[in-house]
């Protein structure tokens, strides 16, 4: 549900942006997204689509790269990606930290918070919590197209 | 133009907003771990609330946050399209990774630790306040650099303890904050003496704020004393400030030089 807070931040650093490039249009915004932050797409474009309306971005063609997840143990220098610990990540939170969304649903806080991940996962092959994450924790503006 | 551009962050441009709509931030740190950060910032949060002020605090301690037990609040976290709440606790807005990871570990580093600091002041939606009080962890890592970074005009108190090697970490701090522009409200000792039924005795050695206060140009704006009080309510899950009368009239001084100055 955060993912219009994201927007609303993406947006308003293309507003920055533009206005500190001299640009008239942003034409195209290419988006680089973590694995870990398991994003939701649909509700992110809507999102995107409704703040860029009447600003420098509006109708810009929104693309959005995956970056996979990747992770490697400090420990026993094992590395792992997403998929290897996706039940732990999405078993692994206390129902009583998961997230309630204003429908009653509930997200775990590693949605909202990537980097909390040592704080619930842990390494497959030694059960260590020291572990880098060595890509796909976060979003990055990639590329960006636009006229002056 | 057609580029992969440097410096855009989506994080960075959010807690630009979100800080659009809060009146003053301070920042409440001192280098030094154990000497009361959470006490002080948690009960200026209060005391400020207390004199009708919309007043959020936010625990940046990520490896020990106190802020939250303090302020007898705790998880789950409920989020909306506008981010993530915080929780209400004695008219006091409080974030604190507390309330995502109750008691387990948070041992991030790195990288890690700097996009989480910003994540958890981008993200949280405090709607809109007079004043965000920050509670700094130990040092000078990302967690205070963060802020001191992205937060403009940004105020801070140093909490010390009489003790030379609280002295030193709280002088660190000063410079940090000195060299980078953050204005320096003041200074609070902590622990400062007991009050012996009329004999102030101080147990734990011999007071340095005046001096850094007359070296980084600023006051020491309260000393707080060792009370028996503080700790009991702490054990019984009571805000000090509503158990310490010398608690609250030092944090009452604090809060009132902040509402002078603003």
């Amino acid at each position: 549900m955060h993912e219009w807070s994201l927007a609303q931040g993406l947006v308003a650093s293309l507003h920055s942006f533009a206005e500190r490039e001299g640009l008239r249009r942003i034409t195209l915004v290419e988006v680089s997204v973590g694995e870990l932050m398991e994003l939701d797409v649909p509700v992110f474009r809507d999102a995107f689509e409704t703040l860029t309306r009447g600003g420098p971005a509006d109708s810009a063609e929104l693309r959005i790269v995956e970056e996979p997840a990747r992770f490697r143990c400090r420990r026993c220098g094992a590395e792992w990606t997403f998929a290897e610990v996706e039940e732990q990540i999405h078993r692994g939170v206390p129902e009583d930290l998961m997230v309630r969304e204003p429908g009653g649903e509930l997200e775990s806080p590693l949605h909202i918070f990537p980097d909390l991940v040592p704080a619930f996962v842990r390494c497959p092959r030694c059960g260590g919590r020291d572990f880098e994450v060595l890509a796909g924790r976060d979003m990055r503006v990639s590329r960006l197209e636009g006229e002056r | 133009m057609d580029s992969a551009p440097e410096g855009l962050d989506p994080l960075v441009s959010l807690l630009g907003e979100r800080l659009g709509r809060i009146g003053e931030v301070i920042l409440v740190g001192s280098g030094k771990g154990g000497v009361g950060k959470s006490l002080v910032s948690s009960s200026l949060a209060l005391a400020l609330s207390d004199g009708g002020s919309r007043v959020g605090l936010l625990d940046l301690d990520l490896h020990g946050p106190a802020a939250a037990r303090l302020m007898g609040v705790s998880g789950p976290l409920e989020s909306w399209r506008g981010g993530v709440r915080p929780v209400e606790s004695m008219g006091v807005e409080v974030m604190s990774l507390a309330l995502a990871v109750g008691d387990l570990p948070v041992p991030v580093s790195g990288e890690g630790k700097g996009r989480l600091t910003l994540a958890l002041m981008a993200l949280t939606d405090w709607g809109d306040l007079d004043y965000l009080v920050v509670d700094l962890p130990p040092g000078t890592g990302d967690e205070v650099m963060i802020p001191v970074r992205h937060v403009e005009s940004a105020r801070a108190l140093a909490v010390t303890t009489p003790s030379s090697l609280a002295r030193d970490a709280v002088r660190r701090l000063l410079v940090l904050f000195r060299d980078q522009g953050v204005d320096i409200l003041g200074i609070v000792e902590n622990q400062a003496y007991v009050d012996c039924g009329g004999e102030v005795v101080s147990p734990l050695g011999r007071s340095f704020a005046e001096e850094l206060a007359a070296e980084f140009g600023t006051r020491v704006l309260a000393r707080i004393p060792l009370d028996p009080a503080i700790g009991r309510a702490v054990d019984e899950g009571i805000h000090p400030l509503r158990r310490s009368g010398a608690l609250a009239d030092a944090v009452g001084a604090v809060a009132g030089e902040v509402l002078g100055r603003r």
